[in-house]
């Protein structure tokens, strides 16, 4: 534990030398004052009542609130997985450098101990930066509108959850490769081309009329991380809607296990 | 007792998308006893950092053992007592030197209350002190040999792997490293050198070894190597005839250095009596004989030749 620890600290160190943390809450930092100048802007004394229906409160005010965390939640899951993935794509092809290998495989850390670490390093880099975003975002929002919604703060997780499924599969393909290019585009081509397709394979297979392409969307679907499908899931939580995919979860936490367990055993098995 | 052991190595690398295999280690066999300084020489492409790469499992073999300490443990937990600086080192180029030596200190099993003092010393220890907080991209590349081998003595280990470490180096740092190497010697560690400058072999190792072409074609202790020549060269007080030269050379493979200085290769050392006969005969006074000593340079280049003529 003790390793995996050090090396976790080290890439934030990294990520911090490489101004990615930096950029990442500049971004963050813009779209918070972006927020505030909105918030400054108008006066939300009008919605400032309240009024009962069976034992519930409702103000108008707080369902603007929650429309508008519901509403932002989107661009945050979609925004930061996009930063995040570009941002750690060169975390494993720069561990794998030659030179750099040799250093931390010669020293008394077991290999999956290493990845790990630089797994976890990843995925605390961007828990960090999203956490930043999203309490500033709750703590904006509850103070202009006076409601706390909790929900929105479930974004942080399951947005972390979504990028260390992404994360697993960059880390196989760097390994494989030791490209942070293709890491990139292939992580890319999976959660913008893909993912968003095959939650529409159901239409695109009705309008074909092709069995064949029916039966591989369909196969594609559960073999492939549904990040599409969380991020709606994200946006109904932070609306305080339960959630209504568990499978969803399911799918991208079992890829995201296989794809680190095969990550491991081909970095077991590699000579450097 | 041997603290490295080499039984029947092999690797083999499989070439990516092609079927070609090149042969990098060809059954190597080699034991090292503890507490010398061993020196590893080949020329490029021989396999050299390969097997410091299977030793310290960075690559692993295709068939054979290697045993380090004398020991069947996990070979993770040997490297608690094992230092590595490898040849064309990479550290982030953000960290400070102190920042690099603490990070692989801590991986490499340093106890945390007492890394400072470790960094300190290690640091004193190669001269870099002074330049300990300054970021590693203002280093040049004598500055980051001397911080690799600070990183590879971090741990205080028992066996220390050395890959060029004076590459880039200025001979005074050169002979300061040596002096260093000699220490670390002298403390009871053994370390094994690659280098490619035979020189530096022969000033500082007491054993050492040839690879080509993964192959190891001599392996012993570094005197035999310069000692085991049967070249004479006779030095008299006048100069030596054309006739007395052409008598001579009826039996020998006579080198003239000078008009009065001969070399000449024996078949065995007491030949070189008949030689002696000769110039006494032309009253010609001797004033010294003396056994040539053949440089590493020579000696590996002519056992490089013979093990290239043998494959062919």
């Amino acid at each position: 534990m003790k390793n995996i620890y050090l090396i976790s600290m080290f890439t934030l160190r990294e990520a911090f030398s490489r101004k990615i943390i930096i950029t990442f809450a500049g971004i963050s930092t813009f779209v918070l004052l972006l927020f505030l100048a909105v918030f400054l802007s108008f006066d939300t004394g009008v919605l400032d009542f309240k009024f009962s229906t069976n034992g519930m409160v409702y103000s108008p005010g707080y369902t603007l609130a929650e429309k508008i965390q519901a509403l932002v939640s989107i661009p945050i899951f979609g925004g930061t997985l996009l930063l995040s993935i570009f941002s750690a794509s060169g975390f494993i092809p720069h561990l794998l450098e030659k030179g750099n290998i040799d250093l931390f495989l010669s020293k008394p850390v077991k290999r999956y101990e290493l990845l790990t670490g630089k797994f976890f390093g990843g995925i605390l880099m961007v828990f960090l930066n999203i956490a930043y975003l999203v309490i500033g975002l709750w703590l904006l929002s509850g103070i202009k509108f006076g409601y706390w919604n909790f929900s929105f703060l479930l974004t942080i997780p399951i947005t972390t959850f979504a990028f260390s499924v992404l994360y697993a599969l960059m880390i196989l393909t760097g390994i494989i490769t030791q490209s942070s290019l293709l890491a990139m585009m292939l992580t890319y081509l999976i959660y913008f081309v893909l993912s968003p397709v095959l939650a529409l394979r159901e239409q695109i297979a009705f309008i074909t009329g092709s069995s064949f392409l029916e039966n591989f969307l369909n196969m594609m679907f559960y073999i492939t991380p549904r990040i599409t499908e969380l991020a709606d899931q994200n946006a109904r939580i932070a609306e305080k809607l339960p959630v209504d995919n568990w499978e969803a979860f399911i799918n991208c936490g079992i890829f995201g296990v296989v794809v680190y367990g095969i990550s491991v055993y081909i970095f077991n098995k590699k000579d450097f | 007792m041997n603290i490295i052991e080499i039984k029947n190595l092999t690797k083999v690398y499989q070439k990516r998308y092609s079927k070609k295999k090149i042969t990098a280690l060809n059954n190597v066999n080699l034991e090292i006893p503890k507490g010398i300084i061993f020196g590893l020489l080949g020329p490029n492409g021989a396999g050299k950092t390969t097997l410091i790469k299977i030793l310290l499992e960075i690559a692993y073999p295709t068939s054979g053992q290697t045993k380090l300490f004398d020991s069947e443990e996990n070979r993770t937990e040997m490297k608690k007592f094992t230092g590595y600086l490898p040849e064309n080192h990479k550290y982030p180029a953000y960290l400070t030197g102190e920042a690099v030596l603490r990070i692989f200190g801590q991986l490499g099993g340093c106890d945390y209350k007492n890394i400072k003092a470790r960094v300190s010393y290690v640091l004193d220890l190669v001269d870099m002190k002074k330049w300990a907080d300054t970021k590693i991209k203002k280093y040049s590349k004598g500055m980051m040999q001397r911080l690799g081998l600070a990183q590879a003595l971090m741990n205080d280990p028992k066996l220390i792997f050395l890959d060029e470490p004076t590459d880039g180096i200025d001979p005074i740092g050169r002979s300061e490293i040596r002096e260093i190497l000699k220490n670390l010697k002298s403390e009871g560690k053994t370390i094994f050198l690659n280098s490619h400058l035979l020189s530096e072999v022969e000033m500082i190792s007491d054993r050492a070894a040839i690879l080509n072409k993964g192959e190891l074609v001599w392996d012993g202790a570094v005197s035999d190597l310069t000692e085991n020549s049967k070249i004479v060269r006779i030095s008299t007080d006048q100069n030596i005839s054309d006739s007395v030269l052409q008598e001579i050379q009826k039996k020998y493979d006579i080198k003239k250095c000078s008009q009065n200085c001969l070399s000449i290769a024996l078949s065995e050392i007491k030949d070189v009596n008949y030689a002696i006969d000769e110039l006494r005969k032309n009253n010609i006074n001797i004033i010294s004989v003396i056994p040539e000593k053949q440089s590493l340079e020579e000696m590996f280049i002519s056992l490089i030749k013979n093990a290239e003529t043998e494959i062919k």
